[in-house]
């Protein structure tokens, strides 16, 4: 997976691409990890425009995620996923957890 | 560390002794090919330096004997050699040299190629030891997996299969079948997040409180709810399980779906309406407190099938495809027939290794209503039956019957199937029999565990599969007394069946039903005391003797 993380003073954006799976763990561990560790962040939007596939140790990530910002009071938004990803999201039921942005 | 040193050329043996031996490597030496394969067998040398052309065996020939003897051993093998033609590096190459050394070969040379192999040696040392590590935890996770589920997926009758088909690793799929109530099927699927032996365990707990639950007919939220709980408690941040559990219930003739993570479950009748059950409901061990679960409910008149399965599935087969094949066939082709339809997609799916992920799947038919039976069996059987009236004609007459067991050796499962039975046979309607079957269940049990057995109900605040085991220990520990089951048939004027008047006496020391009455009053009923809710809701004229150890009521049978 390809990730490219665009910062912004308060509100940041990873891009992500390719197939999100327990391999990508590191890379996205450490990227968001400077984003919780930065004080100024109110807000991180993950774009998923550019992945194919989520494998559920992703889906067990991104709840990591979760539990930390929930801690600092960020905010986390999931932005345009391809079908086939949303359709992964809504089995899950991720949109009680995340607000998701499909357009 | 061991080196085996093939060479007919003594000048290299005196380069090479002086060499690895100074750095505290065992050296063999070896003259020819013959001798050199004489060494390996008998000292198993770690690394081998061989010469290309040498008396009795060359280079190659003597790599291949040495691979053709330990071919699961990795034994780096290194070419020394004069010649550079191509056509001996080919060669070398595929009889599985690793690395090739050009003579004359320099201390230094020697020196660092040797270390750089030794690395690569312990390397492969340490990986072998994780993957036969891993492969033991596979072995036991898939073990404990088996006996967990094999004895519910033994039973499963012909109208029902489930099964799981793992591929080389564990990745958290599972399984599991349970008969409740005569008549009453349920059924779980489940997949937990990643892979191996942390996903195998993940489905332990959900499995446990799934199979201690049911056996109870607790409804599927609160099944859920438990399962959650557990998980909560003791999974890592991040880890999950998606899960399906389904309640086929032939008396009421209703099918009950749960689905918090897995793919839609597909649902067909004979005439080619299809509905989907699809994931409504968060996977478990996500959240503390889950929202109200979603369970969707539909009626049946026999002869629908329902289609369920993890994402392995969807990965290989494809969701639509499943669909298709469900749904091109279930007015047209038998159960077993579709059955075996997709078990042998899977099976060709595995063998050819496109399967990655595990695949569970289920596939449910509902009987149709001329094939439903209670399955009843037990010992009590002969006794009961010739208690039957000796005529028709006799049938207005009062009707009662009075049973007293020892619940140990003769188990609730057994003696309540067969009571509701002999009422069967005496007139009580069909349609009654899943309302009494509950009542009778509730009582008795309430009388067992409460009454015989002294647990307490606020144990199940700390998990229904801890209070299940502090029940088992209690009932296997010591003599625990008899229970005494006396049922009357009551006629209207009519003579038609109208009521069942029904005690349940134990011989504990009485059930505190004043405190029990107390907690109604002022607390959330769902986990504790609920049979005894459910049993006043159906119930009328329900009491208790001064003691507690009596509980009167009666069931309205018309």
């Amino acid at each position: 997976m390809m990730l490219t993380l665009h910062r912004e003073p308060s509100a940041s954006l990873i891009r992500l691409e390719g197939n999100f799976t327990f391999e990508s763990h590191t890379a996205f561990r450490s990227a968001t990890q400077e984003l919780l560790d930065d004080p100024g962040t109110e807000q991180i939007t993950l774009d998923l425009s550019g992945l194919h596939y989520m494998d559920s140790s992703s889906l067990g990530m991104l709840l990591v995620l979760r539990e930390k910002t929930e801690e600092k009071g960020i905010k986390v938004v999931l932005i345009k996923p391809s079908p086939a990803v949303m359709g992964i999201l809504k089995i899950v039921q991720f949109g009680k957890l995340f607000e998701i942005r499909e357009d | 560390m061991r080196i085996l040193v093939a060479d007919d050329d003594a000048l290299f043996h005196i380069v090479a002794n002086a060499v690895l031996v100074g750095d505290g490597y065992e050296v063999i030496h070896a003259r020819d090919g013959l001798e050199a394969l004489n060494l390996y067998q008998e000292h198993k040398p770690d690394l081998v330096l061989t010469d290309y052309q040498m008396p009795g065996l060359n280079g190659i020939e003597l790599c291949r004997s040495v691979k053709a003897l330990d071919p699961q051993r990795f034994i780096p093998m290194v070419m020394l050699t004069g010649e550079e033609k191509s056509q001996v590096l080919r060669e070398s190459l595929d009889a599985g040299f690793v690395e090739f050394l050009t003579k004359p070969v320099t201390p230094d040379e020697l020196r660092l190629r040797v270390r750089s192999l030794f690395e690569l040696i312990l390397l492969h040392k340490d990986l072998a030891l994780a993957k036969s590590e891993s492969d033991e935890e596979m072995l036991i996770t898939k073990h404990i997996l088996h006996r967990l589920v094999e004895p519910g997926l033994r039973t499963l009758p012909s109208h029902i299969h489930m099964e799981t088909l793992h591929t080389q690793r564990i990745n958290g799929d599972a399984c599991a079948y349970q008969q409740g109530l005569p008549g009453i099927h349920f059924g779980l699927l489940c997949d937990a997040t990643g892979h191996g032996l942390a996903a195998g365990v993940s489905t332990i707990p959900a499995i446990q409180a799934f199979l201690g639950m049911v056996s109870r007919d607790i409804p599927l939220e609160m099944i859920y709810r438990e399962i959650n709980v557990k998980l909560r408690k003791i999974l890592p941040s991040g880890r999950f399980v998606c899960l399906m559990l389904t309640r086929l219930d032939l008396h009421r003739g209703t099918l009950s779906v749960l689905n918090a993570g897995l793919p839609d479950a597909l649902f067909l009748t004979p005439k080619g309406t299809a509905r989907r059950f699809a994931s409504r409901n968060l996977p478990a061990g996500v959240l503390d407190q889950v929202e109200k679960p979603v369970v969707e409910e539909v009626a049946l008149s026999g002869g629908e099938r329902l289609l369920a399965f993890t994402d392995g599935l969807q990965d290989f087969l494809g969701a639509e495809a499943a669909y298709r094949i469900l749904a091109e066939g279930v007015a047209k082709v038998p159960f077993r027939v579709h059955k075996f339809i997709i078990q042998e997609c899977l099976n060709l799916a595995i063998h050819n290794h496109e399967q990655h992920d595990d695949v569970s799947w289920a596939l449910w038919e509902v009987p149709r209503p001329e094939f439903v039976k209670l399955p009843i069996q037990s010992n009590l059987h002969c006794s009961l039956q010739a208690l039957q009236c000796p005529s028709p004609t006799l049938r207005s007459t009062p009707f009662a019957f009075e049973l007293c067991f020892d619940p140990r050796s003769h188990p609730l499962r057994q003696v309540l199937p067969d009571c509701l039975r002999l009422l069967g046979n005496h007139g009580v309607p069909s349609a009654a029999t899943q309302t009494l079957a509950m009542a009778l269940t509730e009582a008795t049990t309430n009388a067992l565990d409460h009454g015989l057995l002294g647990m307490e109900s606020t144990l199940k605040q700390e998990g229904f599969e801890v209070y299940d085991t502090v029940r088992k220990e209690r009932l296997a520990a010591h003599e625990v007394g008899t229970l005494t089951l006396r049922l009357q048939l009551h006629r209207c004027s009519s003579g038609s069946i109208c009521s069942l008047g029904v005690e349940v006496e134990d011989t504990g020391p009485g059930f505190d039903w004043r405190a029990w009455e107390q907690r109604q009053a002022a607390e959330d009923t769902m986990v504790s005391g609920r049979g005894l809710v459910i049993l006043r809701s159906i119930a009328s004229e329900m009491s208790f003797n001064e003691s507690g150890n009596c509980l009167r009521f009666s069931l309205p049978c018309g």
